[in-house]
C-alpha cells in the first residue's frame, strides 16, 4: 500500500486516492486540424516509462483535488518535492 | 397550527428503538443527530472581500488551514442537536476553496438566504446539501480505538487533535471525521444513504472493542 502525499492534506493511505495516468499531456488546441494518427496519439498513446514518471492523482475520498506527483515505476518511491 | 411535514431520515430504525442506539457503555456511546442543516460553500480564500462577507454574515471566520474547522460557540463543539432559536453552526474545511457549513436543525434556509445576499455579485457557489448527510457522534475513552479499526487515518492524539477534521474512509465509506473535544468526542458526517451501514458498523465494532 502506498502512502501518498496530498499537497493539501498531507500523507494519506492509497485507498483514498484514484490514479489519473501520465501527467503533462496537453489537449491539442485545434483537434480538427489533426490527422487521425495525431489524434489517436493524443488520446491513447502513453510513454509507459520505466523509472521516474510524472503522473496525476486525485484525492477522491479527501479534498477531491487533482495534483501531479513524480514516482519511480520500478521502486514505487515518490520523489519528494518534485515540481 | 399550520401543518409542517415531518422529516424522516435514513436512521429511523435506530431511533424507533428497533436497534438500540448504543452500545451504551462508558467506553463508547454512539449518538445520531439527523436534523442538522448542511450548506456547501465554494469561493476564493485569497479574496479578502469574500472572506469578510462570510465572516460578517456568520460571525466566525472560514477555516483556511487545511483539515480544520471553526465553531461559532465553544471551540470545536457542534451546536446542540435539540432545536433552539440560538442554534449555532460549524464550518469545516473541505478543500482549498470549499467548505461545509453545518447549521442547527432547520436553520439552513435562513443561513443560505443571508449568505446569498451578502455574497451577491461575488464569485461563489452555495448549495444546500441538507438532504444528503447525517451526523453521527461517537464519544468515550474507546472511541479512537473503534475508529482506528476501520480507518487508515493517523488518529494518534499527536496527529489528530481537537479542532481538526479529515475527509477519509471508514470501513470503505467516505465520511468527514472531526474531533470536537478531549473525551474524546468525534463528529462523523456521512452520506445519508451510507448512514445506516456506518452506524451499524460503529455499533458492532464498538461492542467488540469493549
Ligand atoms: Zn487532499
Amino acid at each position: 500500500m502506498l502512502l501518498i502525499k496530498c499537497p493539501w492534506c498531507g500523507p494519506r493511505d492509497e485507498s483514498e486516492f484514484s490514479y489519473g495516468g501520465e501527467a503533462d499531456i496537453v489537449r491539442p488546441a485545434e483537434p480538427d486540424a489533426l490527422t487521425d494518427e495525431e489524434w489517436a496519439d493524443y488520446l491513447f498513446m502513453r510513454s509507459n516509462t520505466r523509472g521516474l514518471h510524472r503522473e496525476q492523482w486525485v484525492h477522491e475520498h479527501g479534498c477531491r483535488r487533482w495534483f501531479v506527483l513524480e514516482r519511480d515505476t520500478v521502486t514505487y518511491q515518490f520523489t519528494e518535492n518534485a515540481t | 397550527m399550520p401543518h409542517r411535514p415531518q422529516r424522516r431520515h435514513a436512521l429511523a430504525s435506530f431511533l424507533n428503538g428497533r436497534i438500540a442506539p448504543g452500545p451504551d457503555h462508558p467506553g463508547m456511546q454512539l449518538e445520531i443527530h439527523p436534523d442538522h442543516g448542511y450548506l456547501n460553500l465554494r469561493g476564493d480564500p485569497g479574496d479578502e472581500q469574500f472572506l469578510q462577507a462570510v465572516q460578517a454574515t456568520l460571525g466566525q471566520p472560514l477555516p483556511t488551514i487545511a483539515n480544520t474547522f471553526t465553531a461559532s460557540t465553544q471551540r470545536g463543539r457542534i451546536s446542540n442537536p435539540s432545536p433552539s432559536p440560538t442554534s449555532s453552526h460549524t464550518i469545516f474545511w473541505l478543500g482549498p476553496d470549499e467548505w461545509l457549513l453545518v447549521t442547527g436543525p432547520g436553520k439552513e434556509n435562513g443561513k443560505a438566504e443571508q449568505l446569498g445576499k451578502s455574497l451577491s455579485g461575488q464569485c461563489h457557489s452555495l448549495v444546500d446539501v441538507t438532504g444528503g448527510q447525517i451526523l453521527l457522534r461517537l464519544r468515550g475513552s474507546q472511541a479512537r480505538k473503534v475508529l482506528a479499526k476501520g480507518c487508515t487515518l493517523d488518529l494518534h492524539p499527536r496527529a489528530f487533535k481537537v479542532g481538526q477534521c479529515a475527509q477519509t474512509t471508514l470501513a470503505k465509506t467516505s465520511m468527514l471525521i472531526a474531533q470536537v473535544d478531549n473525551t474524546p468526542t468525534f463528529d462523523i458526517i456521512v452520506r445519508r444513504s451510507f448512514a445506516e451501514y456506518a452506524a451499524l458498523w460503529l455499533h458492532y465494532s464498538g461492542a467488540g472493542a469493549m
